[in-house]
Formats: C-alpha cells, structure tokens, sequence
C-alpha cells in the first residue's frame, strides 16, 4: 500500500478505536482512573464515590487504544499489496460513523440526565 | 475553602482557554472551506497545510487548558451551582467535553494528512479528508457556542 493510504487507513482504525475505548465504560461495569479534585486523589472504580472526574481516565484509556491500534495497523498497511484507495475510504467511512455514533450516544444521553448536587459546605456563599 | 489544583489560575486559565478558541475557530472554519475547495478543484494546498497546522496547535493548546480549568469548574461551578440550580449547563459541559475528546484523533488524522495527501491524485482520499475537516469544524462550533453559554450560566 502507498504511503499516504496506509497512513489513512492507520489514523482511521486509530480513530474508530479510540472512539469505541472512549464509549466502553458508559455500556460496561468497567473500572476506569478517577480523579478526586477535593482529596487530590485517583482512583481506579467503576463507579466514584463524591465529586469525581472520569474523563481524564476515559481520555487516557481511548489515547492508549488509538496509540496501539496505530501502531499495530501501520506497519500491516505498508506490507498490503492493494491498489486503490477503496480499503482506506471505507476505513475513514467507519471512523466518521463510529464518532458521529459516539457523539450522538452522548449527546442523547446527557440531554436527559439529571444530576445530582454535591452537599453544600458551610462556607459556601454563591459569587 | 477546599484546596483544588489550578483553582487560584481557574480565571486566566479560562480566559487563555477562550483565546485559544478564537484561533481554533477561525483556523478550522478556514481549513474546512479549504479542505470542500480541494473537491471543487480549487487546490490551495500550501494554505491548507498552514490551516491544518494552525488548528492542531490551537486545538491541543485549548484542550490541555481546558483540562487544567477543569478541576475547578468541576467543583465550584458544577458541583454546587449548576448541577442544582442550571443540570441543563452540567449536561452541556458534558456533551462539549466529549464532542472536544472524540475530536482529537481527527485533530492527528487532518494534520498527518495535510502533509502527504495529493490532492489531485488521490480523489477518494480528499474527499473523506474533506468529510474530516467538515466534521472538526462542526465539533468546534458546537463546543465554542457551547462553552460561551455555559460561561453566561456561570464561570470559574
């Protein structure tokens, strides 16, 4: 495969990955890093217990997803003997579709989501 | 008071955040257009590379200081403001933040590719990079109207 498409085809299996890994603990009991702003503290839960931050942890997890898959993919890519830019188009059809799809599944969900509000401190005056 | 990481910086870093943004706006609705010219057979493509190149340096720059406003916001802002007062900014911050981490590998794959796609050449590989661009941009303007409501709700 020519250069330009097997870098094509990697970034785009790199992106579905990273927007699958990105996905995986909103439809999985999964445990994933935390991070506690109050306590300065991470964690890694399934679920948190307090103010808690899992998007460091998510971002890092689909980071680490596009990294290996990129890796992997590049190096198969330049020994595929294709000609045409088909296998590579459709790699990028499925990366665009699997992060509209992402987007959407968040989009949906956090529309309808109630959240809950942390107890209010003492010291608490709103500015 | 609680001590939070960047909770003393949470204002600049905010306002560096937005600045960062006006740049990433301008470069990827720049780039976008560019990237549709290339299909229309208007192949700026040295100006295309400096956009893709503008863009992936904005966009990392935006994001890396968003996540070091974050711990603050994350608690003085949503944690006792809007999720019980304004859950519909909670669930608005949410949606940009993702929409802003599902648009990173895009971020990657526009850069690398606006440096060794032959945009007359390779005609089906424009056009999903076109498809890209488009879709960058259409995260970017949903995340900055996003963050500039969510910023008249309540900031750090």
């Amino acid at each position: 495969m020519r250069k330009q498409d097997a870098l094509f085809l990697a970034l785009t299996a790199g992106t579905i990955a990273f927007a699958m890994a990105f996905a995986y603990p909103a439809f999985t009991s999964e445990s994933v890093i935390w991070y506690y702003p109050l306590e300065h503290r991470w964690a890694f839960e399934v679920t948190a217990h307090g103010v808690a931050m899992d998007f460091y942890g998510r971002t890092l997890q689909a980071v680490i997803a596009w990294s290996a898959t990129f890796l992997v993919t590049l190096p198969i890519a330049r020994r595929v003997h294709a000609t045409g830019q088909r296998i590579p188009f459709l790699f990028g059809a499925w990366a665009l579709t699997a992060t509209v799809f992402v987007m959407l599944f968040y989009g949906w969900t956090l529309h309808y989501r109630i959240p809950v509000p942390a107890k209010l401190p003492s010291w608490y005056q709103p500015r | 008071m609680p001590d939070i990481a960047f909770d003393s910086a949470a204002r600049l870093l905010v306002v560096l955040h937005a600045a960062a943004a006006i740049v990433l706006i301008g470069s990827t609705t720049h780039h976008a257009l560019i990237a549709v010219g290339y299909l229309r057979g208007r192949n700026k493509v040295r100006l295309g590379r400096i956009y893709a190149a503008t863009l992936s340096v904005a966009y990392t720059v935006t994001f890396v200081l968003g996540l070091c406003a974050y711990p603050t916001f994350r608690y003085h802002v949503r944690a006792l403001f809007f999720d019980r007062y304004e859950p519909w900014a909670s669930n608005l911050f949410d949606t940009k933040e993702n929409f802003a981490a599902l648009g990173l590998p895009i971020v990657v794959l526009v850069f690398v590719m606006s440096r060794v796609i032959d945009v007359k050449e390779d005609r089906l590989l424009v056009r999903m990079y076109a498809a890209c661009a488009l879709l960058l941009a259409a995260i970017v303007w949903f995340d900055v109207f996003s963050g500039i409501m969510i910023t008249m709700a309540r900031g750090v």
